[in-house]
């Protein structure tokens, strides 16, 4: 298996096999669009992602490194929260702020399967809370007055509806 | 630690899509920056919740016309025709903002729209899409007012619950008085089919008045009771015709 280094904004550096890391499209045009050669021997920076979250993100495409390719985006398909794995429900049991860091990292290497499961593991902190409780989970400052708050609530009152 | 204030704009979005209509507008409620995802009525989320509701070509269809936003469509789905606030002889079409009336002798038919009034200005456009017969009236109903009587007569206007404009004879009627022409002009221009009403409710000047294809026709009624809620409504008695409305939000003007 070829395989190619990866190396961190805190300069550690992983070995990766290929196939793995071209879950990333980031890393994947590099290495098509660059030009890069697998038998280089220098390793890929990726100077926004740290030691520790780039080692949760190569655990997280080892893992679905046989995965179907993600499925053309049908923008009107349903979008469910309900259809994340078990594995990964357990693989994102960790603090919030390593679970942004993970989406940023998605983000930035272009994972989609990655990206899309930690954004519907967000939506699930919100769903079925109350403003406050949303506020309280995620350490959000209101920054609404009274009035301004009311006003909202009174133009959007259908939003409640089933 | 890093929190949600430090992702990229695009993160908001991408976790609100995953959100229940009453969900989102939750998150919305929680702050400023959460708001402005609400607050962009073309964004994604809106784009996603309204596809859920009506299919494109509704989206696309004259229907909405002046439904600029995604919101403003989904909205207008919400307080659309009550297909079971209506007469037994009418019934809502698939597209949700368009009412049949059926072909049924010696009746006058009535729906009113799901959302009613209570406070601020809100603006409905309601248009004829077939013929009018003799009577055919456009106005607010309360809730008690009645939705199917016996003959051909303009129900709406009839008695105390209902404020109605005959666009046949271009007469306004109320508690089963004739008001006076509306509008007040002589020889005022007739209703043509297709022609788009603008029924204008203030609640708070407590006025009801219409639009004409853009133009103001004066206020129609003055002195509308406190405290209840007034739906959009119409009377018909011309067998299968049609009457669609859409809600157009708070009135533009100042």
């Amino acid at each position: 298996m070829p395989s190619i280094k990866l190396s961190s904004s805190d300069g550690e550096v992983f070995s990766v096999e290929v196939e793995i890391a071209k879950q990333s499209n980031t890393i994947k045009t590099m290495l098509e669009d660059l030009g890069m050669d697998e038998e280089d021997d220098e390793a890929v920076p990726l100077p926004n992602v740290n030691a520790a979250i780039l080692k949760r993100v190569i655990q997280w495409c080892t893992y679905h490194k046989d995965d179907p390719p993600p499925p053309e985006d049908d923008e009107n398909k349903e979008k469910r929260t309900d259809d994340i794995s078990s594995w990964d429900a357990d693989f994102l049991k960790v603090d919030q702020g390593t679970l942004f860091e993970l989406i940023l990292a998605a983000n930035y290497l272009d994972i989609k399967g990655l990206l899309d499961v930690t954004c519907k593991t967000v939506a699930n902190m919100i769903k079925g809370k109350s403003p406050e409780e949303i506020r309280k989970t995620f350490n959000i400052k209101n920054d609404f007055t009274q009035a301004e708050e009311d006003q909202v609530r009174r133009e959007n009152e259908w939003c409640e509806e089933k | 630690m890093i929190g949600w204030e430090h992702l990229p704009v695009f993160f908001l979005e991408n976790v609100m899509i995953y959100l229940s209509l009453s969900d989102f507008l939750k998150g919305a409620l929680t702050c400023k920056s959460w708001f402005s995802v609400f607050e962009d009525e073309n964004s994604e989320v809106w784009r996603y919740l309204c596809s859920k509701k009506m299919n494109e070509e509704i989206m696309k269809s004259d229907i909405c016309m002046n439904l600029p936003t995604y919101k403003s469509k989904l909205r207008a789905c919400y307080y659309a025709w009550n297909p079971l606030d209506c007469s037994r002889n009418m019934y809502v079409k698939a597209n949700n903002f368009t009412i049949h009336r059926n072909p049924v002798a010696q009746s006058t038919d009535g729906c009113r729209g799901k959302f009613g009034a209570t406070y601020g200005r809100h603006c409905w456009e309601i248009w004829w899409e077939g013929p009018l017969g003799t009577v055919a009236v456009v106005g607010v109903a309360l809730k008690q007012a009645v939705m199917q009587c016996h003959g051909y007569i303009p129900l709406l206007g009839s008695d105390n619950n209902s404020w109605g404009w005959n666009i046949v004879d271009n007469h306004i009627l109320h508690n089963g008085i004739i008001q006076g022409n509306y509008p007040a002009l002589n020889n005022a221009p007739k209703y043509q089919v297709g022609d788009r009403i603008r029924l204008m409710v203030d609640c708070e000047k407590r006025t009801v008045h219409f639009e004409k294809n853009y133009e103001f026709l004066g206020v129609a009624f003055k002195g509308l009771p406190e405290g209840v809620s007034f739906f959009p409504a119409i009377s018909a008695v011309y067998g299968n015709t049609e009457v669609s409305m859409v809600y157009l939000g708070p009135p533009l003007d100042g």
